[in-house]
């Protein structure tokens, strides 16, 4: 019975490809993850896509394309078909076009929804001097020349320009410090408590384990408000005064140019799920932060990490 | 006795078992499938074992990249083509025990090893990862870069007959290392604005091409149906006894080698291999021979070292929470997921779970045993079909495989052009095994050196003023000058040395 | 492919220049004291060298080996096509596979493959089909590898497990 079933359907989706229109989605989706399996934004989009399956009742294929830090897959995001079976995950990607690897914009995508964010903050190890922000600042202020600072990942990225960004406001030249790239947090961890670099810019859930051991210690975290279940750790309007929110941005989007009707499918479905408590019990045991921006909130975003990132890339000279 | 009480209670579960049996199967098949690795046997299990409990679901990678790992050795040893990158190292010498006869010998001595050394990076995991893990946290790039400057020592033992050639094979993998984003500033090379080459050639794609459609390129001018099926494989078991206690300096070696270099982020089990062959070929009396004694050591050393480094890489990864390999990141985004989060607290907090996570390793190893021997016998059947019906399943595995690491044609691409590439050079008796070897250890060790010099502000002495750092390095500059005085003086060259053209 | 060593040597020469001269068109950014040309230039300089040892070792040789010597063709009648057809087969395979569907696509790789090796074509037929069922439903439905349907995209929602 169930053959007979499925070989009607092949011949009903052979024959009329246009039959098929009425409902979006009626065939599987597509979401593209720019980054390896296993790693933050590989997890959180599971996360995400295991809730939009049920709204939708269509299977979500993750398709992780990390070579080039990113490059390939928002490439491939960019020149996705905009009929909305395929998405993509977003993420900060401003620093590309300084670094002359790609040029996006806001323009070649169609921003959906943001659903995960996550705060930088910045690290000393466990037998570091500085105890605190405002000291901290004040050695960078004098002697910018003698520090290294890990940015985690590549420089002009996520966790690094937001820092950057902070101490320019300071006037700090962020120039003549030392910005080590690396290969993601746990490497610039290992430097930090061996003592190859003497600051780091990391996100706190990753670096908690270490935090517990005392063998590192953030000196604040650049979040408006205390970050749940790192409390303890000062706000930079708690430590210097300055409120500041940088950080990560984990959005959908889609290629430039989705029909609004079907963009607003997806919104609505990612809203669902960010609002489901089993979303939300999952992100908070996997450390990661729920953070909701519709549409329009998140093209606003999407403006703002390009303004704010441009700035910090020139401060720093990656821009000529 | 309340920690062992509680961690057998644990794992006298029906559902652990059945998982635990699955993931075994499941690693076996896809690590034998060339271009298949541990890594993507890990990661392809995320999105199932996501609704698992935790304790299975850690299981479920544990045993599934430990059989993987293993599995990559059959297809090397039988048709010359690794299963996986943590193969390659001695992919030739199996090889060649294979086609004199020996292929019992070379799959025995590379599955007992594995579950030696799995078995023993496990004891070691459960007693001491504590303080392993301060000595890991000890390594900053200076340590890395002198680490993977030892590894490339490697290529003049594995450069073949002339040295010369060898060293051309390796800088042509470094060059290759080279395409892509460079991993300091992130300039775009090699890449003549095509965004797929941004992401470099792929070690997977390279490997495949290098290794399996080179092979396929070479038995493609054989007859197919007058090509002779290899013949039985022997018994497996009879006799390994014997050999493991006459490899046993070896297998030792190999294992501690192995842990080691698996307890340091960001050199996996592929490094450990190499390592370990280089040192088993350099450093003992028994590896240096090239008769099948020397064969069996260095296979026993690098095999035992690529399992080993599983349960290394644990160590970091358990407690402090920093990954040791690809693998273990993909474990320590599950156990936060599932809510046992790893850390020098989780050995306080929840012994029982960590220890139950340690016992594992010890049943996924012992397991590989039997199941292993399945496999090969399984993988030794389907070799005896005709070559007109194995070759296009291979061709499919391998298309398959490059595509399915990152989800793009241009890898299927890769596979053919370096495909080519690799039959043209063995052709002209250029090594293949150095190129890889090149690909391997080029990005770590630009990596780490371009990260050194950017924290010294381009002073070269920083890659002497720390003590571990310092000691490798003196280590590593004494390797390269033996290696290469070895060669010019070829009157005190012992045999099996390449000499230098 | 056999080439005399003054060839083999010449190529790595070649690749030697390319590759520094190439690395030498990579500005360091300013803030970097060894840029992303450095680490190039020492490969590029090593192929030079290596390459150009190899080739005047080959001079030894020049006049007493053949410069090309192709493989043994005559060892197997239909062995250049079989040979040609691992290449062709990636080709086609990089070609047909997203508009035809995975399928479909390694159902005419197989049969074309196993015809050539001299399998009769019905039989190869049934071969290449089965083959091809059994791994799209380990790839494509078990595994969620995203392999394109072609054809069946409609429906594939059930193929998905």
């Amino acid at each position: 019975m169930l053959a007979r079933f499925t070989a009607m359907a092949v011949l009903a989706g052979l024959l009329l490809p246009g039959a098929a229109q009425a409902a979006f989605p009626d065939r599987p989706l597509t979401i593209i993850v720019p980054a390896a399996a296993g790693g933050g934004g590989d997890t959180t989009t599971r996360i995400l896509a295991r809730e939009i399956e049920k709204t939708f009742g269509q299977p979500i294929t993750i398709v992780n394309q990390g070579q080039g830090g990113g490059v390939v897959g928002l490439t491939s995001i960019r020149s996705a078909k905009p009929d909305g079976y395929t998405v993509g995950l977003l993420f900060p990607y401003a620093g590309y076009k300084a670094m002359g690897q790609a040029d996006f914009a806001a323009t070649d995508f169609t921003p959906i929804a943001n659903f995960n964010g996550d705060s930088s903050a910045l690290l000393v190890g466990g037998k570091s001097a500085f105890k605190d922000l405002a000291s901290a600042l004040a050695a960078l202020k004098a002697e910018p020349a003698r520090y290294r600072i890990h940015c985690s990942g590549g420089c002009g990225s996520v966790w690094d320009i937001p820092v950057a960004g902070l101490m320019l406001d300071q006037g700090i030249a962020v120039n003549r410090i030392a910005w080590i790239p690396g290969q993601g947090a746990a490497t610039g961890f290992t430097e930090l408590v061996s003592g190859g670099v003497d600051f780091q810019t990391a996100s706190l859930p990753e670096a908690a384990a270490l935090m517990n051991g005392g063998r590192l210690r953030p000196l604040a975290v650049l979040s408006p408000t205390p970050v749940p279940g790192f409390e303890s750790v000062p706000t930079t309007a708690q430590a210097i005064g300055t409120p500041v929110d940088g950080g990560t941005w984990r959005a959908i989007g889609g290629p430039a140019g989705m029909p609004d009707d079907i963009r607003a499918r997806w919104e609505d479905a990612i809203r669902k799920a960010v609002d489901s408590p089993s979303f939300r019990a999952a992100m908070a045991k996997a450390n990661f932060g729920v953070k909701w921006l519709d549409s329009k909130g998140l093209a606003d975003l999407m403006s703002q990490h390009e303004a704010d990132t441009e700035r910090v890339m020139k401060a720093l000279g990656y821009v000529k | 006795m309340v920690i062992l009480e509680d961690v057998l209670g644990r794992l006298l579960d029906l559902n652990l078992m059945l998982v635990i049996a699955g993931s075994a199967v499941y690693g076996l098949v896809l690590g034998a499938i060339p271009g298949l690795t541990a890594l993507m046997a890990s990661a392809l299990l995320v999105p199932i074992i996501i609704f698992m409990d935790p304790i299975p679901a850690v299981a479920a990678i544990i045993t599934a990249s430990a059989m993987a790992i293993f599995a990559g050795d059959i297809p090397g040893a039988l048709m010359r083509m690794p299963g996986t990158p943590a193969s390659a190292a001695y992919t030739d010498d199996a090889y060649g025990l294979t086609r004199s006869g020996h292929a019992a010998l070379a799959l025995g001595a590379g599955l007992f090893a594995s579950a030696t050394g799995g078995l023993a990076s496990a004891a070691v995991l459960a007693l001491a990862a504590p303080l392993l893990a301060d000595i890991a946290l000890s390594f900053s790039s200076v340590e890395y870069f002198w680490l993977a400057a030892l590894g490339l020592s490697c290529a003049t033992f594995v450069a073949g007959p002339s040295l010369l050639r060898g060293l051309a094979s390796l800088l042509l993998g470094l060059a290759f290392a080279t395409v892509g984003m460079d991993p300091v500033s992130g300039t775009p090379r090699f890449t003549f604005g095509s965004t797929n080459l941004l992401g470099g050639l792929g070690l997977i794609p390279v490997l495949i091409g290098m290794f399996a459609v080179s092979e396929l390129l070479r038995g493609a001018l054989a007859d197919p149906q007058a090509e002779k099926a290899p013949a039985r494989i022997g018994p497996i078991v009879r006799g390994i006894g014997p050999a493991m206690w006459r490899h046993r300096t070896g297998l030792l070696r190999g294992s501690g080698i192995g842990t080691l270099v698996g307890a340091l982020p960001g050199a996996g089990s592929d490094i450990a291999a190499w390592i370990s062959y280089a040192v088993a070929r350099r450093a003992s009396r028994l590896g240096r021979r090239d008769d099948q004694d020397g064969a069996v050591e260095r296979i026993m050393s690098a095999s035992a070292a690529n399992n080993a480094s599983l349960g290394g890489a644990y160590i970091p990864a358990t407690v402090f929470g920093i990954p040791g390999d690809a693998i273990t990141a993909i474990v320590i985004s599950v156990m936060f997921l599932k809510g046992i989060n790893p850390g020098p607290t989780l050995f306080l907090n929840d012994p029982g779970a960590i220890y139950t996570i340690f016992a594992i390793f010890f049943i996924a190893n012992i397991l590989m045993i039997p199941l292993g021997i399945l496999c090969i016998r399984a993988f030794g059947a389907i070799l005896r079909l005709p070559a007109a019906y194995v070759s296009p399943m291979i061709l499919m595995f391998c298309i398959l495989g490059a595509f399915s690491v990152d989800n793009t044609l241009f890898a299927v691409g890769i596979i053919g052009v370096i495909g080519v590439l690799g039959y043209v050079m063995e052709a002209n008796r250029i090594p293949i095994a150095p190129a890889i070897l090149g690909l391997i250890l080029g990005p770590l060790i630009e990596q780490t050196f371009m990260t050194t010099m950017l924290k010294s502000h381009g002073d070269l002495m920083i890659f002497f003023e720390r003590p571990i750092g310092g000691t490798l390095g003196v280590i590593t500059i004494l390797a390269w000058v033996a290696a290469v005085a070895l060669h010019l003086l070829p009157a005190r060259r012992p045999a099996g040395e390449p000499a230098l053209r | 492919m056999k080439v005399n060593d003054v060839f083999v040597g010449l190529f790595f020469l070649a690749v030697g220049v390319f590759v520094t001269a190439y690395a030498w068109t990579l500005e360091p950014p300013r803030h970097l004291a060894y840029g992303p040309g450095f680490v190039p230039s020492l490969i590029g300089i090593g192929l030079m060298l290596v390459g150009g040892a190899i080739g005047l070792i080959g001079l030894r040789t020049v006049h007493a080996d053949r410069l090309v010597s192709w493989p043994d063709w005559s060892a197997s009648p239909r062995g250049p096509l079989r040979f040609l057809t691992v290449p062709a087969a990636i080709a086609a395979y990089i070609t047909l596979v997203d508009g035809m569907g995975f399928l479909l696509t390694s159902t005419i790789i197989f049969v074309a493959m196993l015809v050539i090796a001299g399998v009769r074509p019905l039989r190869g037929l049934a071969v290449g089909l089965l083959s091809s069922i059994v791994l799209t439903a380990v790839f494509a439905s078990v595994l969620h590898v995203p392999l394109p349907w072609g054809p069946l995209q409609s429906v594939s929602g059930w193929l998905i497990w």
